[in-house]
């Protein structure tokens, strides 16, 4: 089997990793089970991150202000 | 990517199975400029595109500065908005793409990342905090931020939006295979890039 051969059978294992949520990665392979728990971090700590309170409160009536959005466009 | 999602002109009945109708409704009226339903759009996906921005260039200062001008040009350009058989977060997507692109032009120092006096802004919880004690998230950022922009493009529409992997690959222009292939190398690329820095991966 070639490389290429090689990446897109890991790529398909991965993404069948991904998709089967119930999944445990006891029984997955070590490169996958690997990958897969990263991606699971990344999901859960990506929703963490967000932009404060008071910039979502100010730039929202920023946008809301009409004189404000007639400079762009 | 660049500006095409921005031009193209198809049926309004491509929407159809793409976006909830609450959203096809707010999108159908900011385009016929109706601001309040454009400030629901904001407030609605302000998150995602300040997450994309973020995980894009690495710094939250510029993140909230780029996630600003994204909604004002969205704005600006929202009359020329088409449905295209995507989800409508895939325009913004494609406005905040551009924005990133316009500011690495820009910017002289793009190693800001670890700003001690500003450290990022993360809610978190005793749970959730626990489960990530093993991983440093600035570091996760940083390793976001060295991966190629469609790398980066894929994991954020993965695993920050939920797509599955057809929506990504129509949103992206590319056969699902290039996407799994994309997804792949970007994990691998997390990988090594953490345990370069010595985040072993083991729970």
């Amino acid at each position: 089997m070639n490389r290429v051969d090689q990446e897109s059978e890991l790529a398909e294992a991965l993404e069948q990793a991904l998709t089967e949520r119930a999944s445990t990665t006891a029984v997955l392979d070590g490169q996958i089970a690997e990958l897969l728990q990263l991606a699971r971090t990344f999901e859960k700590t990506a929703h963490l991150i967000a932009p404060s309170i008071h910039f979502r409160a100010s730039r929202l009536m920023k946008i809301a202000h009409f004189g404000v959005l007639r400079l762009f466009r | 990517m660049g500006h095409r999602f921005l031009n193209s002109r198809v049926s309004s009945a491509a929407h159809s199975g793409v976006d909830d109708p609450h959203v096809i409704a707010l999108v159908e009226r900011a385009v016929a400029r109706d601001q309040s339903a454009f400030a629901e759009l904001y407030d609605l996906y302000l998150d995602r595109i300040y997450r994309y921005v973020y995980y894009r260039t690495g710094d939250r200062h510029d993140a909230e500065d780029l996630s600003e001008q994204v909604f004002l040009q969205a704005w600006a350009a929202i009359e020329r908005f088409r449905w295209q058989s995507k989800p409508f977060v895939a325009w913004l997507y494609t406005v905040a793409h551009n924005a990133v692109i316009d500011w690495r032009r820009r910017a002289v120092n793009t190693e800001t990342l670890n700003d001690p006096d500003n450290p990022i802004e993360v809610e978190s919880d005793g749970a959730t905090q626990a489960m990530t004690q093993w991983i440093d998230r600035d570091l996760l950022a940083k390793a976001v931020k060295r991966l190629t922009p469609e790398q980066q493009q894929v994991i954020i529409l993965k695993f920050l939006d939920g797509f599955d992997t057809a929506t990504i690959a129509r949103v992206m222009d590319k056969r699902e295979g290039t996407i799994r292939a994309l997804q792949l190398r970007a994990l691998q690329s997390l990988r090594r890039e953490l345990e370069r820095h010595g985040e072993g991966l083991a729970a």
